[in-house]
């Protein structure tokens, strides 16, 4: 179904399933990405996105078009992933390996094995930041929003949102120097 | 221009202008660019982009139909609240639907107020009780036990050995275990918060298969919303934030979360004024 987000937003609050449905499909990738980086593992995952699309569905009409529409899925889905946080730390649960592998493909084995383990480390190191900053980081780099779309979608300042983004790079750098790889290479 | 300036711009715009040939003449400050942008690759590589899966969508479908009932928000029916004056003495739980309250005269209005409450945190809105209780007829051991569990927030869980240890008398854990289990105020005073040091649940009043599904849907709600207009953190279940339009609430997992990002405590509910019990007292 073509039609920009906007236009989907608006048949769906008049109770368009189909437009509902394209939306979906349009958003489920990022928005699933984001709820696994920061709930890390796919199950958790794909019940914040069913919640997050569900409540997007039942709240569509309060959706105000000043708004990028990924900026207000970002807000949603961080919220539902917030509310499932915990009940991951109470199950104690460790991150999935990754569903598939999209990596490196041309590289030799070597170097795509290089690249895996450099990604799982990182997404450990991940793991083991404070929420929110994960937060931020998802909506940023997952969600690909903006550094002001992100302050907007989690009610922050802008100072807030880069203070998280900074610290979130500096834990990531650490780890990795502790762990003896470069932050700098490729 | 300064190092400082530079940085901000590049993080900002990228290298251009003057910026550029700032970044040929200064060393370090390139040094700190290249290390800047490894990072960003970095981060654009952990958090690549992982497909949904097939079932997303035909769970979302299949949910838009059938609306989702709460687990344990069928109980609220079902409780029977006494209370003086002073506040609530009892809440029991009955196998039918029961009227809401068992109290004429000066108590009612806690008990009136206790099944309203009660009603929104089985349903997943609510993560506090404003009403008072009130113990006079028990044992002051049981009453520092039950005070003690009162403490723990929403969400959170103790043992039996840190209540014991909490209260100042280490080697009562099972004498703890009986004063809980004997709390006339299930609920309010959330001694389902309390469970064995192997991580078993442990017993309870109202029924041992309804503690782990309290401990589910309390893991599974924020305790605080925040409102991005106005930036006030409330507790869940406050009046305040009841009329914030979805496209406004902003969950938070901690407090200190919310006021990280900005929010100042709500003046009504006052989550800031909740003295939690402590985790590994004494230990």
């Amino acid at each position: 179904m073509e039609g920009s987000d906007e236009a989907l937003v608006q048949r769906t609050q008049a109770g368009d399933v189909r437009a509902f449905e394209a939306l979906v499909r349009r958003h489920q990738d990022r928005i699933f990405s984001v709820a696994y980086r920061m709930l890390g593992n796919a199950a958790d995952a794909e019940e914040a996105a069913s919640a997050a699309f569900l409540k997007v569905y039942r709240s569509a009409s309060s959706y105000d078009p000043r708004w990028k529409v990924t900026t207000w899925l970002g807000r949603v889905v961080t919220n539902c992933c917030v509310d499932h946080h915990r009940r991951r730390l109470r199950q104690g649960r460790k991150p999935d390996p990754l569903p598939g592998d999209p990596d490196g493909r041309a590289g030799s084995p070597e170097e795509n094995y290089a690249a895996g383990e450099r990604r799982r480390l990182l997404e450990q190191a991940l793991v083991a930041l404070p929420l929110e900053t994960r937060v931020v980081l998802s909506l940023r780099y997952a969600q690909g929003l903006s550094v002001g779309e992100v302050a907007r979608a989690r009610g922050m300042g802008l100072e807030a949102v880069k203070g998280h983004l900074k610290r979130g790079k500096a834990a990531l750098r650490k780890r990795l120097q502790r762990l003896g790889l470069k932050g700098v290479e490729r | 221009m300064k190092c400082e300036q530079v940085r901000e711009r590049l993080r900002t715009e990228g290298p251009q202008g003057q910026v550029r040939t700032h970044l040929t003449a200064c060393a370090p400050c390139r040094r700190w660019w290249e290390a800047e942008q490894a990072s960003e690759r970095d981060l654009a590589m952990a958090f690549q982009a992982v497909p949904a899966p097939a079932s997303l969508l035909g769970r979302v479908l299949v949910a838009l139909e059938s609306p989702p009932l709460g687990q344990v928000a069928d109980l609220g029916d079902r409780l029977l609240i006494e209370a003086t004056e002073a506040g609530l003495t009892a809440i029991h739980l009955v196998p039918e639907r029961a009227l809401p309250t068992r109290v004429t005269g000066p108590g009612r209005r806690w008990a009136e107020r206790a099944a309203v409450e009660l009603r929104e945190y089985l349903a997943g809105e609510r993560a506090f009780f404003d009403v008072p209780w009130d113990l006079r007829g028990l044992p002051a051991f049981s009453r520092r036990v039950l005070e003690a569990a009162a403490r723990i927030p929403f969400g959170d869980i103790r043992t039996y050995a840190e209540i014991a240890r909490a209260i100042g008398a280490p080697r009562a854990s099972r004498a703890v275990g009986n004063a809980l289990g004997a709390n006339p105020v299930p609920l309010v005073i959330p001694c389902h918060r309390v469970i064995r040091g192997d991580g078993s649940t442990g017993g309870y009043g109202l029924g041992p298969d309804l503690k782990p599904r309290l401990l589910a849907l309390e893991a599974s709600v924020s305790p605080f919303v925040g409102r991005a207009s106005t930036a006030a953190v409330c507790r869940l279940g406050c009046d305040r934030p009841r009329s914030i339009p979805e496209g406004e609430r902003i969950h938070f997992a901690r407090l200190a979360d919310a006021r990280a990002a900005g929010f100042r405590p709500c003046s009504i509910c006052r989550p800031h004024a909740a003295r939690p019990l402590p985790y590994g007292l004494g230990t």
